[in-house]
């Protein structure tokens, strides 16, 4: 089961880079969802305790070698999303589904601007308003995400969810 | 028992904080940390090239799907592009011919021809923040950091790494970069620097005397040794004055087609020996030459 579990983690981070790196046409580039954090939160959510923070940390070093962006930076952001989701798992939880939707929005607008303020920290900005049309975007796909991952664990592992 | 579990899962957090950040400064500072790139590039290349699959099969798909029609109106067109291609090369030849010539009276460092390798950008969507772009050719094909990469329309970037079987290109609009450059039509010299994603490109520290006009072509001056002479950078496209400052503001728009162009041609072995000594050894160690004033009146 252990591997199982595994296995389903690595390639929903596989699908969600695919989706995130996936080449758009330029004017819906702002609207792309950050897919890749809309996982880590789905997986800090079910694994609640098992979660391990390497996850993130992982995750995020991968996305900073494809992005050609400073080593850590996405690891960083990717590990204080994963402890607020933890942090407040339980009420993320409970919450409806467009209260869910609105509170991972916020999460996902939250992840960004650490991204934006680390980046404008050491020089790298982007003084463009259209840098947090994502977090709408995100909030929008976030229900589809997270049943398509729960049918996926239903399957394939057999977690039991709350 | 709450209580200690948070705190646990705080305490993991901020060690593994400072560790990133760590990184992060190291990553700004020392050149080893590259290397930890490199590993986990080499399995990202998997991810990669999946990524440029979709765009692989529209191309094929154009290709395929073309009615013999137009592949014969384009073949006639690409005729007649050769021909006329063909005739001005043979001008070339001669100028080239005349300009070592005048080169060796000048006693100046003949240029050396350049050689191409074709590469194509690997389609993926990266962070906007940062000019950066993947070419599928790697240290496999010979590629190696520094390297210029062009299109046919003017000067793309410069490669700043480099994995078993994909490069990474730094893009002249990189907030990054500097190219040094000159004026086509005065000589004037100086450095264009990116502004970052689509911002327009911008002509550094020239002072308000300076000859150089809207329009004005930029090329390559190879000073730096870094960028071969002669190749079109952009144009100038705005130039004004903020009262208080010593320098104009300079915008310029880039020739080649940073956005667009997804077959591209990796230079190499532009400097020929003689110029490569003079550049990298230190005034020491080059033999004192007779310097000869003559040459320069012919």
């Amino acid at each position: 089961m252990n591997y199982k579990l595994a296995l389903i983690v690595f390639f929903s981070f596989v699908i969600a880079s695919l989706l995130q790196f996936l080449p758009v046409p330029e004017a819906f580039n702002a609207w792309v969802p950050q897919w890749i954090a809309l996982v880590v939160i789905y997986w800090a959510l079910v694994l609640d305790e098992r979660f391990n923070f390497i996850l993130p940390c992982f995750v995020g070093l991968c996305v900073d070698v494809m992005n050609g962006a400073m080593l850590g930076l996405h690891a960083l952001t990717l590990l204080w999303l994963s402890f607020v989701v933890l942090k407040n798992a339980r009420q993320l939880r409970r919450a409806g589904r467009i209260q869910q939707m609105l509170e991972i929005g916020l999460l996902v607008l939250g992840y960004q601007f650490a991204l934006f303020a680390i980046q404008g920290l050491v020089g790298l900005r982007l003084d463009d308003g259209t840098y947090f049309f994502a977090s709408i975007s995100s909030a929008i796909v976030w229900p589809w995400v997270s049943i398509i991952l729960d049918d996926g664990c239903r399957r394939f592992v057999g977690l039991k969810e709350e | 028992m709450l209580f200690r579990q948070a705190t646990g899962l705080g305490l993991r957090v901020f060690c593994l904080s400072i560790l990133m950040i760590a990184l992060m400064i190291a990553d700004k500072h020392y050149k080893y940390v590259n290397n930890v790139r490199e590993v986990l590039s080499v399995f990202l290349i998997p991810l990669q090239y999946t990524l440029n699959a979709p765009m692989q099969a529209i191309d094929w798909l154009k290709v395929s799907a073309a009615t013999q029609h137009e592949l014969s109106t384009e073949n006639v067109h690409l005729k007649q592009q050769l021909l006329l291609m063909q005739v001005k090369l043979q001008q070339l030849i001669n100028m080239q011919q005349e300009n070592s010539e005048l080169r060796a009276l000048l006693k100046s460092s003949s240029r050396i021809n350049a050689q191409f390798q074709e590469a194509k950008l690997l389609a993926m969507n990266l962070d906007p923040a940062l000019a950066e772009v993947v070419l599928d050719k790697g240290a496999q094909d010979g590629v190696q950091p520094e390297q210029v990469v062009i299109d046919a329309a003017g000067v793309m970037g410069q490669i700043i790494g480099v994995t078993p079987f994909t490069s990474r290109l730094l893009l002249i609009s990189d907030p990054r970069s500097g190219v040094p450059v000159q004026d086509d039509r005065s000589g004037l010299q100086a450095i264009v620097v990116g502004a970052g994603g689509n911002n327009p490109l911008s002509l550094i520290h020239v002072s308000e005397t300076a000859d150089i006009q809207v329009g004005d072509q930029l090329v390559t001056s190879g000073l730096g040794a870094r960028y071969p002479e002669g190749y079109p950078v952009g144009t100038v496209t705005r130039i004004f004055k903020t009262s208080g400052e010593p320098f104009l503001n300079i915008t310029v728009k880039p020739s080649a087609l940073l956005e667009r162009s997804r077959r591209v041609l990796i230079v190499s072995n532009y400097l020929d020996d003689d110029s490569k000594r003079m550049l990298y050894e230190t005034p020491a160690k080059v033999a004192p030459q007779p310097v000869t004033i003559s040459g320069a009146s012919t």
